[in-house]
């Protein structure tokens, strides 16, 4: 989703700043007294899937803790690992700068809490701990922490409510024509792909 | 190889021949309403025309409605590219038609006080109401364009129409080019029915019955020159399944060379060619109608993603106001909003519960976007990094920022008088308010990097059309200063902003660089 990419030199500097204003705003002390917790999956993604195309397994992992945090409404496990299933798909046919800047924005996300003085990462933190810290972040005065943060939560909602499972909970009943997909020669390449 | 083979349909990858060179009098890049009209009209005058689109082919029966299936095939990037600001999603099309495949449909004359001001700020000559004119009235009765009837009006553009009486803002039913419409709403996905007057089904058809071959999954590459004139377009077949070059490579010699990649790529692509150095105002001057969304939340039912997206449009503030030097209001078009689900999701701020509660009252949600009118001392850029890669760049300057700020106030009001009982600032602080007397909670509002969630559809620019080769990059003729045959026709050569959708402005400047290109042809035989 970043044009721009965030190379290590603008990571860390933008680690730095987002530390002293973390720090500065009070977010660093809201968030001191969470606890660390491990996401419950009973299988990797990759023993779900397979391997996939774009992300390696920690990062389909940050994007489950992600969706996990973004999404109260999951009826199940699938609704979950299907947003990172089909963002893998969309990634894989874009090009490598948006490719590249989104698996940035992953790893930005996962390591940022430390920024903020909790000494986890984001996918060890307790759902509510993600929450409450994704709450904190998504407004934030440092603009390319806000783009970051919104960047992941479009393209989290975007994916899980482009699901027809997800229509009945929102009051949508579907397309007008209610025609079965029709996959592109891209969907039907990936999909060649990640059974190969 | 020298096989020229000429099929009645359009050309796809399986189609061409490694190597193969095929000649023609004009060869357009890109198949949106710039190129895709000006095909036609080449054609109406009996010249030879090859089409070159980058994107595939997608008609009514190869489309689903479904959001992420449809942005995948109509969408360059799929619709994930953003602009500098990390935040800004860039919209644009990647398909046989261009973005006329997923537009709205709304199609606007270049306002009477927008070709004014082209006409005493930038000096334009040859494209004055009077010369676009004929154009307008043949384009309008070859795309049934019509205003908006009573049917069109789902409940959100009913209650916004009363809304903007009731608060005498002044609007319009907005000019659509569709037939036989049949309300799906998801013209955004590519209209099924064929209602929508894209230029797939208009303009393609007719200059393939009248000669054009029209070549999709065909990258444009390196333009290759002999002193000011280009001799050939070398070119790169898209293997669609993969997204990537396929290996196959064509070669096209033309006796004119026209860009018409759009706003985000037509100088993009001459900055890849290496033009920059005798243009200094290639990228330069880019506009993209940023556009602010806001939603609201109703007792009754709204349905918003059915029937036509903006049946009313309200023009009150489209010019901007000022009390002496100091910015007042305006600057912006007015619309109902519609979105399907996946990308309102995506536009809605919040998470968790905060954002399941607005989902879950998707039926009765209602909502407004504002179309800017680019501030002309405030133009963005469109830059050749080196690495390479595109860069879209766009300052939010000051008066920029000023705008849009009263952008999403006057959609509030405007929300709040149509009946709405909260509203929701589509932005990432997630601003919420239940009534007009919140406004103060605008004081702190953020605007850039997902400050607002802001899209631009609308890109014009980059190909700066003018007299002086050191501010502007084409002359009145659409011709690029200093090149005997190399043209650009499409909202890249607009001075500024055109203030509404382009697509119908796009068109009839495509009349003209017809007229120009004929001349030129007529010269050089």
């Amino acid at each position: 989703m970043l044009e721009q990419p965030l190379p290590r030199r603008r990571f860390l500097k933008l680690f730095a700043t987002t530390s002293a204003y973390a720090v500065s705003s009070g977010i660093a002390l809201q968030l001191s007294g969470c606890d660390t917790h491990t996401p419950l999956l009973e299988k990797t993604i990759t023993e779900q899937f397979g391997p996939l195309m774009v992300f390696d397994e920690p990062q389909a992992n940050i994007l489950y803790a992600l969706s996990e945090a973004y999404i109260s409404n999951a009826k199940n496990t699938q609704q979950l690992t299907g947003v990172i299933q089909r963002l893998d798909e969309e990634l894989y046919f874009v090009s490598d700068s948006i490719r590249e800047d989104f698996k940035l924005a992953l790893d930005v996300m996962e390591h940022l809490p430390l920024a903020y003085g909790k000494f986890s990462r984001l996918s060890r933190l307790t759902i509510d701990q993600r929450r409450l810290f994704l709450v904190a972040i998504q407004g934030s005065g440092i603009q390319t922490i806000r783009a970051v943060a919104n960047a992941c939560r479009m393209a989290v909602f975007m994916t899980y409510y482009n699901q027809e499972s997800t229509w009945s909970t929102i009051g949508y009943g579907g397309t007008f024509s209610q025609l079965p997909e029709k996959l592109s020669p891209q969907r039907q390449h990936y999909a060649k792909e990640i059974s190969s | 190889m020298n096989a020229d083979p000429k099929l009645d349909r359009i050309y796809e990858a399986k189609d061409y021949q490694d190597g193969t060179r095929y000649t023609t009098q004009v060869c357009i890049i890109g198949s949106g309403c710039g190129g895709a009209t000006l095909a036609k009209r080449l054609t109406d005058f009996g010249i030879d025309v090859i089409v070159l689109e980058q994107g595939g082919y997608y008609p009514a029966t190869k489309m689903d409605q479904r959001e992420l299936n449809m942005a995948g095939k109509l969408y360059a990037e799929h619709g994930l590219s953003v602009a500098s600001d990390n935040s800004t999603v860039l919209m644009s099309g990647n398909n046989i038609g261009g973005a006329s495949v997923h537009y709205w449909a709304d199609s606007y004359r270049t306002p009477e006080d927008k070709l004014q001001s082209w006409e005493d700020t930038y000096g334009m000559k040859g494209h004055t109401l009077a010369d676009l004119s004929p154009a307008f009235d043949a384009i309008e009765k070859s795309l049934n364009v019509h205003p908006a009837s009573d049917q069109n009006f789902n409940t959100v553009n009913q209650k916004l129409h009363a809304a903007s009486q009731s608060l005498n803002w002044h609007g319009h039913r907005v000019p659509q080019a569709r037939k036989d419409c049949v309300g799906s709403g998801h013209c955004m996905q590519g209209c099924l029915y064929d209602a929508k007057q894209s230029q797939m089904i208009t303009h393609i058809p007719t200059a393939i019955r009248q000669g054009a071959r029209v070549f999709s999954d065909a990258k444009a590459g390196k333009l290759i020159r002999s002193g000011n004139t280009i001799k050939q377009v070398d070119v790169d077949i898209i293997d669609q399944a993969r997204n990537q070059p396929s290996g196959k490579r064509i070669k096209i010699n033309a006796d004119i060379v026209v860009v018409a990649a759009g706003g985000y790529n037509s100088s993009f692509y001459l900055l890849q060619q290496g033009f920059k150095k005798e243009l200094p105002a290639l990228g330069k001057y880019f506009s993209m109608n940023p556009s602010s969304m806001v939603h609201s939340l109703f007792e009754e039912e709204m349905i918003q993603w059915r029937n036509i997206p903006a049946a009313w449009g309200i023009e009150e503030f489209r010019q901007r106001r000022f009390d002496g030097q100091q910015y007042q209001e305006g600057g912006y078009l007015l619309m109902p909003n519609q979105l399907q689900p996946a990308l309102l999701a995506a536009v809605i701020p919040g998470l968790g519960k905060q954002h399941q509660q607005w989902m879950e009252n998707l039926p009765n949600l209602g909502g407004t976007i504002a179309w800017l009118d680019d501030v002309e001392s405030e133009l963005g850029e469109i830059r050749l990094k080196s690495n390479g890669r595109r860069e879209v760049y766009y300052p939010y300057g000051d008066l920029t920022q000023k705008i849009l700020k009263d952008s999403v106030k006057k959609q509030i009001i405007l929300n709040f008088e149509a009946g709405a009982k909260k509203v929701l600032i589509a932005g990432a602080q997630g601003i919420e308010l239940s009534s007009l007397s919140e406004l103060n909670k605008l004081e702190d509002l953020q605007i850039t990097s997902s400050g607002l969630f802001l899209g631009a559809p609308h890109p014009g620019g980059g190909c700066r059309m003018g007299e002086d080769q050191s501010n502007s990059v084409v002359n009145f003729n659409h011709q690029v200063h200093g090149w005997n045959n190399l043209f650009v026709a499409d909202s890249s050569v607009f001075p500024s902003s055109s203030s509404l959708d382009p697509s119908l402005s796009i068109m009839a400047f495509s009349y003209i660089a017809a007229d120009r290109i004929k001349q030129t042809l007529e010269r050089m035989a």
